[in-house]
């Protein structure tokens, strides 16, 4: 793992007994996808599919506008564990599940938990699960992952 | 209704493709424009663009080949999604993404991508096809990066 000049801001994880603090509720994290950054998205995936950025190809299929990506979505998860995890550690796995679509313009709310830890006798391994939700608290994503606290040096 | 489910695992596949990816400086740095992240994470042990540090899922910028257009569906969709049937409406439905290790500007990666199988459910939507794509990502030495196994949602 490398050692970062700019490490993400966030608590310090390790400060935490992760025995008796179980579960942890992580800050929330608040975003409001643009249509450009739903053309920023597909242009560095090189994502040609029309319905993240043409709002009449996205009309056509029923939308009320251009759609974000499943693949955004889950940088959304990400960065919200990574919040949280600051230097202290890593996410090692991250599973999202697309519910409903989400369109630009609309604030979404990502919000989570440290759930448990899971057994490995080498490393802190936390199971993380969160959901994504959208005007109303309506379901857009769902989420778990498994986040790894790195061991002091 | 009980959704019925089909497993394809056969049908329509293609074999598993390969390329390589060049990461650039650059590519990080709109890679994190695009996720809404100010600027990338710089490694202590180098300097300059070496020390740039790709986000989490950054290896999604590799993730679909650069077919010309007209190689793709008419709605652009991915060409991995050529599998299953036609004339169908694709969306993203779910990942998993496992990471190895982060990726830094200048390595060489390798993709493979390849679909794992088609499942066929009818509920009371209708009837979804759910594509199933893995995607591995590899460094120089052959050592894996990450894996992302992408589920494709197929409405007729």
């Amino acid at each position: 793992m490398h050692a970062l000049t700019n490490p993400p801001a966030g608590p310090v994880a390790p400060e935490v007994d992760f025995d008796v603090s179980l579960p942890i509720v992580l800050p929330e994290l608040r975003v409001m996808p643009t249509a450009m950054q739903l053309f920023m998205f597909s242009a560095i995936t090189w994502n040609r599919h029309q319905i993240h950025y043409s709002r009449d190809a996205a009309l056509r299929e029923g939308h009320p506008d251009v759609v974000v990506q499943r693949a955004l979505i889950g940088n959304f998860f990400a960065r919200h564990a990574q919040a949280w995890l600051g230097c202290s550690g890593a996410v090692r796995r991250l599973s999202w599940k697309v519910v409903a679509s989400a369109y630009p313009g609309q604030e979404l709310d990502c919000v989570g938990f440290v759930t448990g830890r899971l057994p490995d006798p080498s490393a802190v391994l936390l199971r993380y699960e969160a959901q994504l939700l959208g005007e109303g608290g309506r379901e857009v994503a769902t989420a778990e992952g498994v986040l790894c606290i790195h061991s002091p040096s | 209704m009980q959704p019925s489910i089909t497993h394809h695992a056969s049908e329509g596949r293609a074999p598993a493709t390969r390329w390589q990816f060049e990461v650039t400086a650059r590519d990080i740095r709109r890679f994190c424009q695009a996720i809404g992240m100010p600027e990338p994470l710089r490694a202590a042990d180098d300097e300059g663009d070496a020390a740039l540090v790709a986000p989490l899922l950054f290896c999604q910028a590799m993730a679909y080949r650069d077919v010309p257009p007209w190689a793709l569906a008419t709605d652009g969709s991915p060409l991995e999604l050529r599998a299953g049937p036609p004339e169908a409406r694709v969306m993203g439905g779910a990942s998993d993404f496992t990471v190895h290790r982060p990726v830094r500007a200048g390595e060489t990666v390798g993709i493979c991508s390849e679909v794992l199988g088609i499942t066929r459910k009818s509920g009371r939507s209708g009837v979804l096809d759910l594509v199933e794509v893995r995607t591995q990502y590899t460094d120089a030495d052959g050592r894996p990066v990450a894996t992302e196994v992408a589920t494709y949602v197929k409405r007729s």
